[in-house]
C-alpha cells in the first residue's frame, strides 16, 4: 500500500513538491508494507548520489497480555505475568510500567534486567538481556514492592526490532519524517490498562468509597467486567457502595465496613466470572483499603 | 532614422545624462535668514573654518558693515555691525579664517568723507580682538577695501585695498601682518598704463589677493583712465616676492580685461578674466564674471560663486540654479536653488569638511534681505532598526530605516538600498567560502539587484530580512542610493536562543571537531556540542546511566551536537548539507560500535537497552541510525 502520509503539513508539502516537479531532489515516499508492518522511506540521497531506502520496522508487531497480581505485606507488592500471543511477530523485549514513588524493591525475571525511575522520568522499565517473550510464550517475575494504592494505569510494551537505519545522513524532511512516524504511539509501543501504584492520599472515607465507585465505573468500561448478565452484578456493586458510603455519612463506620466486606464477597464470587483479575484486584484491593481506614 | 542610429543617439544621450551628474546634489539643512533689512546693501564675503562654521560679512545700507558667524549646524551665532557709515554698500571687504577659528575681516569705514580701510580680528565667539588701519597715514586716506587672505604657514595676513594717493589718485596697496595685526611690510602700484599721464592714471585691485603655497602674494590689477570717463587701459598681475619688497608686472594682452570682481584662487591664477564671448561652463582658468553684490548690481545670470578645495567651481546657472562642476570641467551636479518666497541669487559658495554654504540675497516687502543655507553633502544620516534585533536561523526580522538630515528632519523620497553581508567565523563556522546571506522582501521593496526602495514622507523606509538558515551575525547594511557614503549597518544575531555548550566531563568524551567548525578531541575550542538547556542538561545523566549499564564498554562519545548559534550544520564547510538537522540543539550524534569498537551498540538488544536508558531520561526521545554499514555509521538521537 502505497500511502500519502499526512504526518505534518512538512511532509504534505514536499509530496505536492513531488508531485509537481518529480525530480526536485528532496522529494520521497513514504510506503507501508502491509506484509511485514514495515515503513518503507525511500528518497534521493544527495550524499550518495543515488536512491536509497531506509526501513523503518516498528517495535508494535506483539501482542501483548498481562496477569497482575497484588499481595499486601505492609506494602503492595505489584506482580505481572506477561503473555505474548502466538500471532506475535517480534519478541517482546520491552515492558515499562509507570510508578509513583521509587519502589523499595523491584525483582526482574531471569534474563531481564530494570531501569529504575530518574527525576524526569517515573517509570521502572524491564529489557531483556538474554532471555526475550517469545511469540505464543509467557514470563513471569515482574514485581515490584511500593506503598501506593492500586489504580489504572498504562503498560507499555516494545518487540525486539533493528533500529531505523538509514545508510546516509537523511535530508532534514527526510529525517524529521521518519521522527514523525517514529513518535506515533502506535509505532512506538503497545500500551495496555493494568492495575498499578497510582497516586492517592487518603483523607476521608468518603472520597475514597468515591475513588471505589470511579474505578468501578472504569472497570466497566474497560470491559473487565464483562459478559451476560453483568449488568445486574454491576448494580449490585453499586448498591453495596452506595449503602457503605450513606453509612459513612451517617457515621455509622460499622455498617460501612460490612457494605464493603459484602462488596468484596461479590466480587470474590464474580472473578474469573464476570469480572477479570485487573477488575478483582483493583477494587477488593481498594475496598480493604477503606475497611482498614474505618476502624475496628 | 536607421534603428541602429537611433540606438546610438540614444546611448549616446545616456550617457550624456550619467556624465552630467556624477554625484547627488546636496539638501538644503539649514537656514539662516538675517534678522535685518535694507533698502541696500550686500554681500562682502563668505568663509568657512576648519571647524565647519561659516562667516559671513556684508554691508547694509542702514547699519553700515556686518560681520557674523553661523556654527557648524547652521544656526546664527553672532551678528555685529562695525562702526561707520552704511555707505559703505557695494564694496568689497574680504574675510579669513585661521586654524583656531578666528576671523579676519578688511573693510572700509566710510565715518569719514573718504573712508578709511579697517583689518579687525574676531574671537570665534564675536570678541574683537585687534584692529588695524593699515592706510590711515596716506594724505589721501583710503577708498576700498579688497582681500585679505591668510598665509597659514608663515601666520601672516595679506590685505589688499585701493587708496587715494597723494595726487588723489587711484593705487594699489598690498600690505603683510601678523596675526595680531601687526603691519611688517607693504607695497604700492600706481599703474604705468603707456600714454596716459600717471595724474590721470587710476590702479584698481580686483578681486582679492591671492597667496601661493610658498608664501608669495599676487593680485589682479585693471588701470584706468580716470580723465576720460574710467576707462580701462589695461590689466595686469601683479606678483610679490615674499616680504612685498619686490614685484614682477605681468601685463595681460590688451584684449583681455579685468572684471570688477571677487577673485578665487585656483591653481595659483587668480582673478576673473571674462573673454569677449563668454562661455559657460568655461575652461578652466578663463572664468567668467561674477558680481559681488545683489540689489541694484546684481549679478547677471550666471557667473562663478565658489571654488572648493579640490579646484571643483560652483557656479550660479539663471536666477536659482547651482551647478558643481568638477576640476576636470566635468558636471558633477545641478540643482535648484531651495527657493523660498522672494528668495533671489546665490552670491558665495563655500566648502567645509562637511557642508557647502551658499550664500545671498533676496528681497521680500520691498527689503534686501541676506540667507546662508548650510546644505549637506554627506551629513544626511540613516538610521536602522531591527525588530527583532535576534532571530533563529531563516526567520524572518523588520528592517526599519530612517533618513534624516543634521537637523533631525525626515528626508523622503529618497531612494535606500539594501545589503546583508554574513560576518565571516560567526556562529561557530571556522571555514571560509561562499557563505550566504538571507534575502530581503516588502511591499515597498524593489527586487532588482541590489533590493532598494524609497523612504516616505516621515523618512522611513521598511523591509523584511529573512535572514539564511545558518546561524551566526549576518550585518545589515545600509545606504543612500545615490550617496553610499550616506550609510549605517547593523549586526543581526541569527541564532537559535538557549543554546549552552556541554561541559566537559570523565563520564563522556566529546568528538567531531573538524578544521571547520572547531571542536574536540583536536581542539580547545569547542564549537560543535552546543545544544538546548534541557538537552544538554541531561547528557551527563545519560553517559552515566550508560556507564553503569555497560561497564565493559568506553564511556559514551558525544559526537556533533549544534553549532554555538545553531543553524544548519554544514559538517562538510561548504554551506550546504549534510548535518541537515542538528540545527537547534535537539540532535545529538553518538559515536556506536560499529564502526568504534566498544562504542554505544548500534544494534540488538544491547542497541533496544541503550535507547531505553536514553528515554528514562527523555521519554520523547528517538534514536536512529545514520550511514549504516560506512566508516561513518552513528546513533541520531533526536530529543
Amino acid at each position: 500500500m502505497s500511502i500519502f502520509i499526512s504526518i505534518s503539513k512538512r511532509i504534505t508539502s514536499v509530496i505536492a513538491i513531488c508531485m509537481i516537479a518529480p525530480i526536485y531532489s528532496l522529494a520521497f515516499t513514504i510506503n507501508l508494507d502491509s506484509a511485514t508492518g514495515n515503513y518503507m522511506i525511500t528518497y534521493q540521497s544527495e550524499m550518495l548520489g543515488r536512491e536509497v531506502q531506509a526501513v523503518f520496522e516498528p517495535p508494535t508487531k506483539i501482542k501483548p497480555a498481562v496477569t497482575p497480581d497484588i499481595r499486601f505485606d505492609g506494602k503492595f507488592i505489584y506482580s505481572y505475568s506477561l503473555i505474548n500471543a502466538s500471532s506475535a511477530r517480534q519478541d517482546l523485549v520491552v515492558f515499562r510500567l509507570p510508578i509513583v514513588s521509587t519502589p523499595t524493591v523491584v525483582q526482574n525475571p531471569s534474563g531481564w534486567t530494570s531501569l529504575g525511575p530518574t527525576p524526569v522520568n517515573r517509570i521502572i522499565t524491564w529489557v531483556s538481556e538474554d532471555d526475550t517473550i517469545k511469540p505464543d510464550s509467557q514470563l513471569s517475575g515482574f514485581s515490584i514492592q511500593t506503598s501506593e494504592l492500586p489504580g489504572i494505569v498504562a503498560l507499555k510494551f516494545e518487540g525486539l526490532a533493528d533500529p531505523l537505519a538509514y545508510p546516509d545522513e537523511p535530508p532534514a524532511d527526510v529525517g524529521y519524517a521518519g521522527l514523525a512516524l517514529k513518535r506515533e504511539d502506535r509505532n512506538s509501543f503497545v500500551t495496555l490498562f493494568s492495575v498499578g501504584p497510582s497516586t492517592f492520599v487518603y483523607s476521608d472515607p468518603g472520597l475514597a468509597i468515591d475513588r471505589l465507585v470511579a474505578f468501578k465505573h472504569e472497570s466497566v468500561s474497560r470491559g473487565w467486567i464483562f459478559g451476560p448478565g453483568s449488568e445486574g452484578i454491576v448494580k449490585s456493586l453499586d448498591a453495596k457502595l452506595d449503602a457503605a458510603k450513606a453509612a459513612v455519612a451517617r457515621g455509622q463506620n460499622s455498617a460501612a465496613k460490612n457494605q464493603l466486606n459484602s462488596f468484596i464477597n461479590e466480587l470474590t464470587a464474580q472473578r474469573n466470572k464476570k469480572l477479570n483479575d485487573t477488575a478483582f484486584l483493583l477494587l477488593k484491593t481498594n475496598a480493604e483499603f477503606i475497611i482498614g481506614k474505618l476502624g475496628p | 532614422m536607421r534603428p541602429t542610429l537611433a540606438c546610438a543617439l540614444i546611448l549616446l544621450a545616456v550617457q550624456s545624462s550619467i556624465s552630467q551628474a556624477t554625484e547627488p546634489p546636496p539638501a538644503r539643512q539649514r537656514q539662516t535668514t538675517y534678522p535685518f533689512s535694507a533698502s541696500g546693501g550686500g554681500l562682502t564675503d563668505l568663509q568657512v573654518s576648519p571647524s565647519g562654521s561659516a562667516y559671513v560679512a556684508g554691508v547694509t545700507s542702514t547699519q553700515g558693515p556686518f560681520i557674523s558667524r553661523v556654527g557648524p549646524d547652521g544656526s546664527l551665532s553672532w551678528l555685529i555691525y562695525e562702526s561707520g557709515s552704511p555707505l559703505a554698500a557695494g564694496f568689497q571687504g574680504g574675510l579669513s579664517v585661521d586654524s583656531d577659528d578666528n576671523v579676519y575681516r578688511i573693510y572700509t569705514d566710510y565715518t569719514s568723507i573718504f573712508g578709511e580701510i579697517v583689518v579687525v580680528k574676531y574671537s570665534s565667539a564675536g570678541v574683537r580682538l585687534q584692529e588695524t588701519r593699515p592706510a590711515s597715514s596716506n594724505p589721501g586716506s583710503a577708498i576700498i577695501a579688497n582681500g585679505l587672505t591668510l598665509d597659514p604657514a608663515r601666520g601672516n595676513l595679506y590685505a589688499s585695498m585701493d587708496f587715494l594717493d597723494t595726487n588723489f589718485e587711484t593705487a594699489v596697496l598690498v600690505v603683510q601682518l601678523n596675526l595680531n595685526l601687526v603691519e611688517s611690510a607693504r607695497n604700492v602700484y600706481r599703474g604705468q598704463t603707456p600714454g596716459i599721464p600717471e595724474s590721470s592714471l587710476g590702479a584698481h585691485v580686483v578681486g582679492g589677493i591671492h597667496i601661493s603655497a610658498s608664501g608669495k602674494a599676487s593680485v589682479s590689477v585693471r588701470e584706468q583712465d580716470q580723465a576720460t570717463g574710467y576707462v580701462q587701459t589695461r590689466s595686469l598681475f601683479l606678483r610679490y616676492d615674499t616680504g612685498l619688497v619686490n614685484r614682477v608686472e605681468e601685463f595681460l594682452p590688451p584684449s583681455v580685461l579685468l572684471g570688477t570682481t571677487q577673485s578665487e584662487p585656483v591653481g595659483g591664477m587668480f582673478g576673473v578674466i571674462f573673454p569677449s564671448v563668454p562661455t559657460f561652463p568655461p575652461s578652466f582658468p578663463v572664468y567668467q564674471q561674477v558680481a559681488p553684490t545683489f540689489g541694484p548690481q546684481r549679478p547677471a545670470p550666471g557667473g562663478l560663486i565658489g571654488v572648493g578645495p579640490q579646484a571643483e567651481t560652483y557656479w550660479r546657472r539663471g536666477s536659482r540654479q547651482i551647478q558643481k562642476i568638477a576640476a576636470s570641467g566635468n558636471t558633477v551636479w545641478s540643482t535648484p536653488i531651495v527657493t523660498d518666497a522672494g528668495k533671489d541669487e546665490a552670491e558665495y559658495a563655500r566648502v567645509s569638511n562637511s557642508a557647502l554654504f551658499l550664500a545671498g540675497g533676496f528681497i521680500a516687502s520691498g527689503q534686501r534681505r541676506v540667507y546662508l543655507d548650510r546644505y549637506g553633502q554627506a551629513t544626511d544620516s540613516l538610521s536602522v532598526v531591527l525588530e527583532p534585533a535576534g532571530v533563529a536561523p531563516g526567520a524572518k526580522t523588520q528592517v526599519q530605516v530612517t533618513l534624516k538630515d543634521s537637523q533631525g528632519n525626515p528626508v523622503a523620497d529618497r531612494d535606500v538600498t539594501f545589503a546583508a553581508e554574513p560576518v565571516a567565523n560567526s556562529g561557530g563556522h571556522d571555514h571560509g567560502g561562499s557563505r550566504p546571506a538571507g534575502a530581503f522582501s516588502g511591499s515597498n521593496i524593489l527586487f532588482s539587484s541590489p533590493p532598494h526602495g524609497r523612504t516616505g514622507p516621515d523618512g522611513k523606509l521598511a523591509a523584511i530580512y529573512t535572514a539564511s538558515k545558518f546561524g551566526g551575525q549576518e550585518k545589515i547594511i545600509v545606504h543612500v542610493t545615490t550617496a553610499p557614503s550616506i550609510s549605517t549597518s547593523t549586526l543581526l544575531e541569527v541564532k537559535v536562543p538557549g543554546l549552552v555548550l556541554l561541559p566537559g566531563s570523565a563520564n563522556y568524551g566529546k568528538v567531531g571537531g573538524t578544521s571547520f567548525h572547531l571542536g574536540p578531541p583536536d581542539s580547545a575550542v569547542d564549537h560543535n556540542h552546543y545544544g538546548a538547556t534541557d538537552v544538554i542538561s541531561i547528557l551527563p545523566s545519560i553517559a552515566i546511566d550508560y556507564a553503569a549499564r555497560f561497564p565493559s564498554r568506553s564511556v559514551i562519545q558525544y559526537n556533533d551536537i549544534s553549532l554555538p548559534s545553531g543553524g544548519l550544520f554544514d559538517v562538510g564547510g561548504q554551506w550546504l548539507p549534510p548535518h541537515d538537522t542538528h540545527r537547534t540543539g535537539r540532535e545529538v550524534d553518538i559515536r556506536s560500535s560499529p564502526p568504534h569498537a566498544n562504542a554505544v551498540p548500534s544494534r540488538g538488544r544491547d542497541f533496544i537497552k541503550f535507547s531505553e536508558i536514553v528515554m528514562r531520561w527523555a521519554e520523547n526521545a528517538r534514536i536512529e541510525v545514520h550511514s549504516r554499514g560506512t566508516p561513518h555509521e552513528h546513533i541520531h538521537i533526536y530529543f
